[in-house]
């Protein structure tokens, strides 16, 4: 039926708020979706404000029901709620607002939360917490409070708690959008981190080009639909989809699409380096042709 | 802005480094002992106990005069008035006011009582952290858990509480500041105009805590909160061989009271 290297799929799911017994007008903020997220992938999830990518995502781990269709998590429907926990383990979600998913003041606690739910002996525990807080690079920082960190910090211990759970995959609602550029630069880098060494599939739901750089697979989100399945290459080349989706774009773009319009042809991308080579590389040339 | 939760002093002093849950106990048994002296050898040993602590905890004696100064001053008129109630044989007397033996008493040993209470007490807040207050709760009231009090979900609470507190507060100002800058007249004056100002305030606060609290709540299911019976702790307090020595210096000074009262009971005069 499924391959053992799906991880989560979504089978014509569809989600309305509103239930048709109370006789309210059905509106579906989800139609009819079908999806397969594959072990290891790195995902990022486009779309405008209200084409449903938050209520797609909070599927994922059983947060929501779909009203029709299936989530299926490891092979585990996840309306099956004797196994919630077993899925909430493996997809693990972090939110938009750091300071309203830390629990506790203290780093290292914090991270401990979900361990502790589990139910864990403590030296598993303390072992589990030590190699999150490794992995996101705040192990230095266990005993701080968690009020005096900066926003980049906080999330970064947001997705600690979550990794300390061990999960397959982590889900980030927009991470980085209450955070300033260095934060942004530090949970992103993490995210990369945790894919490459761990393993761990990450489902990112973002608005920033910058941070598309580094998906294997980009899933736009258009009114409730899925709109494109698609590479980076495809939404980037195609600038009427960036502007379709909402995309704040990249400086990196700007610069491209301006240098295409005064007729210089470049080759577009939005790894700021690879722009930087391309340039120079052209400059040269040119020099040569002269 | 500078949020003090409780009053705690960050330190490292032998005191802050007892076990909470054997300073929760001694606390208590300290309070008791205040309570049952009332022989003025007692009373003198106490204070000397308090003193003792005080200059343990290395926390500027002036700092504990500034957080209890109020009410120090105002257990000293009460204990003042309480030298004119009294009855026996008056050693002073001036018109239709006698000082009696009974009244001199009872306000020294009031006096005393408070005095030392409130030190002990000061004491206890400054030197643990609200963290520690919350772990050594959570261990001392495990054994409610029989009657089918849910202590683990209580002591969450009072974690977020404690993690809200100052996150509200920043709100808080954060609301204040911005109403003003949109022209709300927070200097009214009058009861009636300081109430009408609060709903700019308070509402926003409110609305802004609620959701608040559902994203956290959200974020806990995600991590699996309440899904299993028994949740097990990182924290592990620790009881050392201080907090033995702690706990023995109470018992002795609780033997040096009940002894003090019988050898010593109050006769001034």
């Amino acid at each position: 039926m499924f391959g053992i290297d799906k991880l989560i799929s979504v089978k014509n799911v569809s989600f309305s708020a509103y239930s048709e017994e109370k006789g309210e007008k059905q509106r579906f903020i989800l139609k009819n979706i079908n999806l397969e997220i594959a072990k290891g992938e790195f995902v990022a999830i486009l779309g405008k404000n209200g084409s449903g990518k938050s209520t797609l995502v909070k599927h994922f781990n059983g947060i929501l029901l779909p009203s029709e269709g299936k989530v299926l998590v490891n092979g585990i429907d996840t309306k099956d709620e004797d196994k919630l926990c077993e899925i909430r383990q493996k997809v693990g979600m972090v939110f938009q607002n750091p300071d309203n998913q830390i629990i506790s003041a203290i780093v290292e606690e914090d991270v401990a939360f979900g361990p502790e739910n589990l139910g864990l002996d403590r030296e598993e525990i303390i072992r589990r917490v030590e190699s999150a807080l490794k992995a996101v690079g705040m192990y230095d920082l266990r005993k701080h409070s968690t009020d005096m960190l900066s926003g980049g910090q906080k999330q970064r211990v947001a997705i600690a708690g979550v990794f300390a759970m061990l999960p397959s995959c982590i889900v980030l609602d927009e991470p980085t959008s209450m955070l300033d550029p260095q934060g942004r630069k530090e949970v992103i880098n993490t995210l990369v981190k945790l894919n490459k060494e761990s393993g761990t599939t990450i489902v990112l739901i973002t608005h920033n080009t910058d941070e598309l750089v580094y998906a294997d697979r980009i899933i736009a989100m258009e009114a409730g639909s899925i709109f494109k399945d698609t590479s980076l290459k495809e939404i980037i080349l195609n600038i009427e989809y960036s502007k379709a989706l909402g995309l704040n774009s990249s400086q990196c773009l700007d610069l491209i699409y301006k240098l295409k319009g005064k007729g210089i042809d470049i080759p577009i991308t939005i790894d700021e380096n690879e722009c930087i080579n391309n340039l120079a590389k052209m400059i040269e040339e040119d020099k040569m042709c002269r | 802005m500078d949020i003090v939760l409780g009053q705690y002093l960050p330190g490292n002093s032998v005191l802050h480094r007892l076990d909470p849950r054997i300073k929760f106990i001694s606390l208590f048994a300290l309070m008791i002992v205040v309570f049952s002296a009332w022989s003025y050898l007692a009373l003198l040993i106490i204070t000397f106990f308090t003193a003792v602590l005080v200059l343990m905890s290395r926390i500027r004696v002036k700092i504990y005069m500034k957080n209890t100064g109020i009410i120090l001053g105002m257990t000293m008129i009460s204990a003042l008035l309480n030298l004119f109630y009294g009855s026996g044989k008056p050693v002073f007397s001036w018109g239709f006011i006698s000082i009696t033996e009974m009244g001199i008493q009872n306000s020294i040993v009031v006096m005393t009582r408070i005095f030392n209470m409130l030190i002990l007490s000061t004491c206890f807040m400054f030197t643990t952290s609200p963290n520690d207050m919350t772990y050594g709760l959570q261990s001392l009231l495990k054994p409610l858990k029989r009657w089918g009090v849910n202590v683990d979900d209580l002591i969450i609470m009072i974690t977020i509480a404690l993690r809200f507190i100052p996150i509200s507060l920043t709100e808080a100002n954060k609301i204040f500041n911005s109403q003003k800058s949109r022209g709300a007249d927070i200097n009214k004056r009058g009861i009636v105009n300081k109430i009408a100002l609060f709903i700019p305030i308070v509402l926003p606060l409110f609305a802004s805590v609620f959701r608040r609290a559902y994203e956290l709540s959200m974020a806990m299911e995600c991590r699996c909160y309440g899904f299993k019976e028994e949740r097990t702790h990182l924290k592990r307090l620790e009881t050392t061989a201080k907090d033995i020595f702690a706990l023995a210096s109470i018992l002795l000074l609780m033997i040096g009271v009940i002894f003090c009262n019988k050898i010593n009971p109050t006769h001034l005069f």
